[in-house]
Formats: C-alpha cells, sequence, structure tokens
C-alpha cells in the first residue's frame, strides 16, 4: 500500500470534536507535503463505521464528548491491529499517556507541542509498515507451517527428519501405521534398531556415510526390510535427502513407504513366472503356441522331442506341412479340422483330437488340446498341448480287440447270454437269447428280466437268486422256464455270475443259460428208452435162464426119451450078436428093421430138437409154395394113424373155399402132426381126435380137439415153452416140444394160436394162419 | 419048470426086444403097456420076477412096486427097475420102494440076464 512515490498519499481518520484543532493539523501535514483521503468521525459509530475502511494512520484526540482515545482504541485494535493510532492532546496526564501506550497506541503528543508530530507520524507509518510486512511474513509461515504439519500427519509415507548420524529427529504420525512405533519412541534413537539383525548397519552405510562424505548426492533410494514393533517384517523404500544449512550438511530427510504388498505381489509373480518357465520346459507334454494367424510361434522342450523339431524353430510355422497327418482310421487328417484352426475359428477348445504322425515304419499317435490365450500383442492366440499316446492307443487297441473279440464272443457263443444292472434291468442279450425267446436285442435291452419272461411260479425264487447273485453268489444250474415271445414256454438252464467293475465291484451279473427244453425231452426219452432196454435186458435174462432151464430140461428129456430107443437098439444088436445062430435070415432081417425104426424116431427127435434150436435163434425162412391143403391134411391123418398104432380115429372135417394155397409146407406139417400126435397122446383110451379146418378169405383155421387129460390153469400160459411138459403129461413120453414147435411156426406165419381146455374133460387147440393168395 | 417073467413098459418096440430075448432064454414072458395092465398081469399071470419102467402114464413105476409090496401074496416078488433116469433121487426112490435092483437104460442083454438069473437063484 505504502510504497515508494506514494508515501506521503496516505489515508487519515481524525477522531476530533473540534474542527479548529482538526483543521490545524491538517494544515501542518499538507504542509509537510501529506496528501490522501481523510475523514473526521466524531462517535463510535462514526468510527466503527470508518473501520470498514482500511486507513494509513489514526489520529484521536483524547477526550470527546461522546467518545474518549482510549475507547476509540479499543475500538478500532479490534478491527486493525497494525495501523498507527497517535493521540493529540490539548491537555494530558502522564498516567492517561502510559494507559494509552498499554492500550496500544503508538504515540501520545501534546497539541501544542506539533513539533514532535510530524517525525512521529513518519516513524509511526515506518513502524506500521514493518509490523504490517512482518505480521504477513508470519502469517505467511503459519499458514504453511499448519499445511506442512497437516501434510506431514496426512500422507502415508513415513517422513522423518534424522541427523546427519540417522538418528530420528521428528518423524510423522504416520510412523505409527508403518512401524508400530510412536513418535515418542523413534525421535532420538537409531532407525538401524529397527532393521533385520543381519542387515543392520545397511542405513548407515548406503545413506548416512554417503550423504556425510559426499556433498554432491542429492537423494539416494533403498529398499530394505525392517521389522515392525510386534515382529512382522515389512518392505521399504526410502528416498533420503540431505539437508544444508550454509553448505554444511545439517539434516538428512527420509520418506519411506511400505512396499510389502507389491514386494510380495512382485516376488510371487517371479516365482510363479520361473516356476511356469520350469513347467512348460520340463512338463512331458508338448506345448505349441500359435499367433493369430494360426503360425507357430513358440513350442517347448517336450513339443520338439515328440515332434522331432530339435532346434528348427524358424523353419516349422505349421505342422500340417512337415507331417501326413492321419485320422485314427488312416485316412488323412483334414487340415480345416486340425484343433488350432477350429478353436480359431470357433473360439472353442477342442480336446483329445486324436492324431496320427507317420514317422518311418511306425505310426506316432498323439493327443491334441487347444484353447485360446492372450497374446502380450493383446490378440488372441492359441495354445496346444500335445501328449504322446501311441502307447496308449496300441493298447486301446489292443483292449479294443478283446473288447471286440469278447463283445462277439458273447453274442455268437452258442448259448443265451444276458447281462443285468442293477435293477434288474437287461443289459446284454446275445443272438442265441433272441433266438431261443424270439426278442431281438434291440427290443429287449432295458426291460425288467422278471416282468418280462418269469412264470409266475417262478418270480419270487429268481427274484431271490438274483439278489444273492448281487451279492456275489454265484447261481449254478438252476432250471428255469421262461416265456419265449410266442407264448411258449421253453427250460433253461441257468447260470450267473455277478458282473465286476474294474475295482471290483459288482455292477450287474451276467447270465448264461441253456436251452434244455430238447435236453428234457431227450432225458425224457431216454428214459423212456433205458426203460425199455431194461424191460428188454430183463427178458433177455429171463429168456437166458429159460435157456438153462431148456438145457437141463434138454438133458433130462434126452436121458430118457433117447435112452429108451437106445436101450431098444441096444438089445435088438445084443439079440442080433448073442442067438445068430439060433436065427433065421428072416429073424435077423426083422431085427435090423427094428433098428433102424428106433433110428428114424431118434432122427425125428433130434429133428425137433434142431427146429426148436433153429427157431430159436431165428435161422429159420419162411418159404411159401403153392400146396394143396385138401390132400395134405388126408395125408397128415393117415401119416399120424400109422404113428400112433391107429389107437384112435382122427376125424377130419374139411371147410375149404379152394384146395389150392401158397403157403409153407414145411411149417404147417409141424403144426398138425404135433397138435394131432398131442390129441392123441394126452387122450390115452379114448376114441377120437377131431380135426376141423376152414380156408376162407386168406384165413386158414385148423382147430384140433381131444377129450383127453386137458391141461389146468397154471399150465395153460407155459405150454408153449420149449421142453415145458404140464403136469398131467409127465407120465406120458414126450420131449416137450410139440406145442413149441407149433407155436414158433405159427408166429413165423403172423398166425394166432388160441388154447381152450378144461382139466380132464379136454383139449381144442385153435390155429389162425393168414395167407398171401397172390 | 420055466420062470415066468412080466415086463411092463409103454414103449412096445422095447417089449418087444426085451421079449425076443428072455424067450431065447427060455422064459416064460408076460408083458404090461402100463402099470394097470402090469398089476392084472401079476394077479393073473403069478410072475417069478418083475421088470418094470418108472415113467408111465397114470401110475408110475415106484408106485406100482409099492403096491406089489403091500400086497402079501405078491411082497416077495422080486423087481427090477428098467430106467432111463439114473438120478440119485430115482435110485434113493427105488431102494424106498424095496425094488431089488435098479438097472439104467441101455442096458446090454447080457446084464439083463445075469440080473435076472441071480435074483431068481436068490429067490429059491
Amino acid at each position: 500500500m505504502i510504497s515508494g512515490d506514494n508515501k506521503k498519499n496516505i489515508k487519515i481518520l481524525f477522531i476530533e470534536d473540534s474542527e479548529d484543532d482538526f483543521e490545524l493539523i491538517l494544515n501542518k501535514l499538507r504542509k509537510e507535503g501529506y496528501t490522501g483521503k481523510n475523514t473526521r468521525v466524531q462517535n463510535s459509530e462514526e468510527l466503527i463505521e470508518a473501520l470498514q475502511e482500511e486507513w494509513d494512520l489514526i489520529i484521536s484526540d483524547n477526550q470527546l464528548p461522546r467518545l474518549n482515545a482510549q475507547a476509540a482504541l479499543k475500538i478500532t485494535r479490534n478491527r486493525d491491529l497494525h495501523v498507527p493510532f497517535i493521540i493529540v492532546s490539548g491537555t494530558i496526564e502522564d498516567g492517561d499517556a502510559v494507559n494509552a501506550m498499554r492500550e496500544g497506541a503508538n504515540d501520545y503528543i501534546i497539541k501544542n507541542n506539533l513539533a514532535r508530530f510530524i517525525p512521529a507520524i513518519e516513524r509511526e507509518l515506518k513502524e506500521a509498515e514493518n509490523r504490517k510486512n512482518r505480521y504477513k511474513a508470519e502469517k505467511a509461515l503459519a499458514k504453511r507451517q499448519k499445511e506442512y504439519k497437516l501434510l506431514a500427519e496426512n500422507i502415508h509415507d513415513l517422513v522423518c527428519l534424522h541427523n546427519p548420524f540417522g538418528t530420528y529427529l521428528w518423524v510423522s504420525p504416520s510412523a505409527k501405521k508403518i512401524t508400530g512405533y510412536n513418535y515418542e519412541e523413534l525421535v532420538d534413537s537409531a532407525p538401524e534398531n529397527l532393521l533385520l539383525s543381519h542387515e543392520k548397519g545397511l542405513l548407515e552405510e548406503r545413506i548416512w556415510s554417503v550423504f556425510r562424505e559426499q556433498s554432491t548426492i542429492q537423494s539416494i533410494r533403498l529398499d530394505y526390510k525392517l521389522r515392525r514393533k510386534e515382529g512382522i517384517i515389512i518392505y521399504l523404500e526410502t528416498i533420503a535427502q540431505p539437508i544444508y544449512e550454509n553448505k554444511e550438511l545439517k539434516q538428512i530427510l527420509t520418506t519411506s513407504r511400505d512396499i510389502t504388498e507389491q514386494k510380495l505381489a512382485y516376488d510371487l509373480l517371479i516365482e510363479s513366472e520361473s516356476q511356469y518357465q520350469s513347467v512348460v520346459e520340463s512338463i512331458a507334454e508338448g506345448v505349441i503356441l500359435y499367433d493369430e494367424k494360426g503360425i507357430i510361434i513358440n513350442y517347448n522342450k517336450s513339443a520338439s522331442l515328440i515332434l522331432g523339431l530339435y532346434d528348427e524353430v524358424n523353419k516349422f510355422t505349421n505342422l500340417e506341412e512337415h507331417f501326413q497327418l492321419i485320422k485314427p482310421d488312416r485316412t488323412p487328417f483334414p487340415t480345416e479340422q486340425l484343433p488350432h484352426k477350429i478353436t480359431l475359428k470357433t473360439g472353442k477348445p477342442c480336446s483329445n483330437v486324436v492324431i496320427g504322425l507317420p514317422k518311418e515304419s511306425n505310426i506316432l499317435w498323439l493327443s491334441f488340446n487347444s484353447s485360446l490365450y492372450l497374446q502380450p500383442n493383446g490378440k488372441t492366440g492359441v495354445v496346444i498341448s500335445i501328449s504322446d499316446v501311441t502307447k496308449q492307443r496300441v493298447y486301446e487297441e489292443r483292449v479294443t480287440a478283446v473288447a471286440q473279440e469278447l463283445t462277439t464272443l458273447i453274442d455268437t457263443a452258442n448259448a443265451p447270454i444276458f447281462g443285468l444292472d442293477w435293477y434288474g434291468k437287461i443289459n446284454e442279450w446275445n443272438q442265441v437269447a433272441s433266438k431261443i425267446t424270439g426278442y431281438s436285442k434291440e427290443e429287449i435291452m432295458g426291460k425288467t428280466l422278471i416282468d418280462e419272461f418269469i412264470l409266475d411260479g417262478y418270480k419270487v425264487a429268481v427274484t431271490n437268486l438274483l439278489k444273492s447273485a448281487f451279492r456275489g453268489k454265484s447261481v449254478t444250474n438252476y432250471e428255469l422256464p421262461i416265456y419265449t415271445r410266442t407264448g411258449k414256454v421253453v427250460t433253461i438252464l441257468f447260470n450267473a455270475t455277478p458282473r465286476r467293475n474294474i475295482n471290483n465291484d459288482i455292477i450287474g451279473l451276467l447270465g448264461v443259460g441253456q436251452d434244455i427244453t430238447e435236453l428234457i425231452d431227450y432225458r425224457e426219452r431216454l428214459e423212456h428208452k433205458v426203460a425199455e432196454r431194461t424191460k428188454e435186458l430183463k427178458e433177455a435174462l429171463n429168456k437166458e435162464k429159460e435157456l438153462v432151464a431148456l438145457k437141463s430140461k434138454f438133458v433130462s428129456m434126452a436121458s430118457h426119451e433117447f435112452r429108451t430107443p437106445l436101450s431098444t437098439i441096444n438089445f435088438a444088436a445084443n439079440y442080433l450078436l448073442k442067438y445068430s445062430e439060433k436065427l433065421t435070415p428072416q429073424d435077423s432081417q426083422q431085427k435090423l428093421n427094428k433098428v433102424m425104426e428106433q433110428v428114424r424116431h431118434m432122427t425125428y427127435l433130434l429133428d425137433d430138437v434142431l427146429l426148436i434150436g433153429k427157431s430159436e435163434a431165428g435161422t429159420i425162412k419162411v418159404n411159401p409154395d403153392v400146396l394143396n391143403i385138401q390132400e395134405f391134411f388126408l395125408k397128415m391123418k393117415e401119416e399120424v394113424t400109422n404113428s400112433t398104432q391107429n389107437t384112435h380115429e382122427i376125424v377130419v372135417s374139411l371147410g375149404l373155399e379152394k384146395n389150392m394155397t401158397v403157403i409153407d409146407e414145411k411149417l404147417l406139417r409141424n403144426i398138425v402132426i404135433n397138435l394131432l400126435t398131442n390129441a392123441v397122446k394126452f387122450s390115452p383110451g379114448k376114441k377120437k381126435v377131431l380135426l376141423d379146418v376152414i380156408y376162407k378169405s386168406g384165413l386158414l383155421t385148423i382147430k384140433v380137439k381131444d377129450w383127453g387129460i386137458g391141461i389146468d390153469d397154471e399150465d395153460k400160459s407155459k405150454i408153449f415153452e420149449a421142453f415145458h411138459r404140464s403136469n398131467q403129461a409127465h407120465a406120458i413120453q414126450g420131449t416137450g416140444l410139440g406145442l413149441s414147435i407149433v407155436k414158433k411156426a405159427v408166429d413165423m406165419q403172423n398166425g394166432n394160436i388160441e388154447v381152450e381146455s378144461e382139466l380132464n374133460e379136454g383139449t381144442m387147440i385153435k390155429v389162425e394162419i393168414p395167407v398171401d393168395e397172390k | 419048470m420055466k420062470n415066468r417073467i412080466l415086463i411092463i413098459d409103454d414103449t412096445i418096440p422095447l417089449l418087444e426086444e426085451i421079449t425076443d430075448i428072455l424067450k431065447m432064454e427060455e422064459y416064460e414072458v408076460e408083458t404090461a403097456n402100463d402099470a394097470y395092465e402090469g398089476m392084472r398081469k401079476v394077479a393073473t399071470t403069478l410072475p417069478d420076477l418083475i421088470i418094470t419102467d418108472v415113467l408111465m402114464p397114470e401110475i408110475n413105476g415106484f408106485q406100482f412096486i409099492e403096491k406089489i409090496r403091500s400086497l402079501d401074496k405078491h411082497k416077495h416078488i422080486p423087481i427090477i427097475v428098467l430106467s432111463a433116469q439114473a438120478s440119485k433121487e430115482n435110485i434113493d426112490k427105488a431102494k424106498e420102494v424095496k425094488a431089488d435092483l435098479y438097472l439104467k437104460k441101455p442096458c446090454s442083454a447080457d446084464e439083463l440076464i445075469y440080473s435076472i438069473e441071480s435074483l431068481l437063484n436068490k429067490s429059491s
């Protein structure tokens, strides 16, 4: 405000009630060259209003009617501390002057001593300016100090003042937050105390001594670790600056920042980066990076090993140019389907794409996985991971082949095979199962075995069987009737074993059956056959027994039936020898005739035995030939009559449709001779025997009747057995072969024989023989 | 005086042969075809010796011998059994019914003649 040229242009406020005094002082000032605005106030109201403005000088009368200098001074100083306030008074006591000076007046001048007035004004104006300037400077300083304090108190960084040896002179309040120590604890102590034990001396070495020794260093930056009060270690980044005073190092200012988090993050980054690097380099999987255009930009060691790229990174911008890539089915792999291309195109990852790489004679099978990644240039590339699956592939192929074989084996096995899951639902169904049941695999899969196939009566039993199979117990050879598609019941011999997964957990069961419907039929047929055979065997055995009995019968028969004629022959021979001298040739001839007759008799006997033997052995053949049956039966009558010494009259009755027929004469003769001879033999003392023959409609019926001893019921069933002789016949000579021969002869000609007999009443035997008349 | 011999057998040719031989040996011979006839001949002709078969219709030789041995008048007559069957049972049976001799068919003429002579000498 008051400057150089305008030193005397000053604003003066007069507090004066006397016009004369005012003019007097003003004139004095004008005279001295003071110009400028001036105003006169006479009371406190006017004074307060005037003080709205700023004044360079206030001149006040000591005593005004409504205001005295003391009050005016008080009002003024309330508003303006520095304006010079000079009291001018006509009468003034020393006490008043002292009080006024004490109150803040700058001078006290007596009106009649105005000579001192001007120098006082000059002095006070100058003083006031000095005061004003000082005040301003102080105020600015205070403001700055306040600002600094605020700054220091509020910054997060730690701000410290150190002496040239590092000792804390001042620390910002953030010290508490950063170090855990408060102001009092830090000031006058050395920062080295906060360092880790093995780093103590670091600050002295790197900061304090440097500043002390080299004045050209402007600042030092240092990262170091610091142990907080509670023991936690933090990283600090400190910037230190020297403070010189008169070229002498006075203080050192440090600002420190807690960089623990950044440091840790950085360390972590470094660590993970190096880990990532080492992982990528050391993993067995090959990794290839493609850029956004699908060109190889980098790959790891494994990739070069797998692909055989070695260090030729620059030569390989893509794989497809260097290898004939093929698909698992050995067809060429379409370039546009390569995983990195697909991923680049669609943005979607590909996984487990198997690609073959023909290498010399082998094929290298690789599994490709691709996914997008962000390149440092901000564009998306593709990262491919490759693993060598050749061994897996070979193994898989083998396993697949084995599995295929097994599947085929199951499917084509010649037994019904089916699988059930935990819920009893069918999940396996082979061809034979389809064939037997009539249900195809497609329509049966997922259906429940029990509901579909099992007969009601077996459902509970089969449910229990399956339960026990699910508990790990095998079911063997269970005969199970099931329904087929057509509703037919088929019997299956059922075996079930639990089906386990690789961890040996039961995941279902596998049933193997066997269609034993035929087997059962076969078994039944077999049983039947066995029964038949047993019967046949029994019969054979009986026959054998009979044969043995037959033999013994033959022996006893022979002893009688042969010995008797032999005796006759023997006696006749003896006779011829003994009495030859006495015998006429006629006598001798007669004896020899008798011998020959006995020989003939024995021959018949032997023939009968042989006939039976042959017929038993089945060596007799039927030889039908034309025969005149009328003549035949009459001849038979004659023969039997003679051979039985005419003891009975054989009464013949013939009812023949025609005389000629076709029949085996020998067999017919055996029948008729034996029947007639028996009839005569077993009716001793009777006179007649009847022979009744009817030939009609191809059937020859022969009836022989006697009135003899008859046959009891016990013997009727046995009379046709060879050498059997009825109870009644024992006393009558015979071979026991007659009826047996008759029976054989009838059977051989498909004929029929019936016996009617009453003990002691007589016997009638009827024989029917069918004749083939053609 | 000639001894009289009765032969019983249902086989006529054999009867004839034995008859011829015994006649040559100067015996009087009677024959029968069965046991009934034999009984009648014993009663009517009083033979000095009887030759009988075993297996005959209605009454067999053993039954016939038992009958003879039960008759006081005839029980002493020597009896020869001439049988085709030579089982032990038959021989025992013959002894049981007190036949004097058991001859097995076929036997020689000499054997038969000697047996007859010795039995007749013993009884006379």
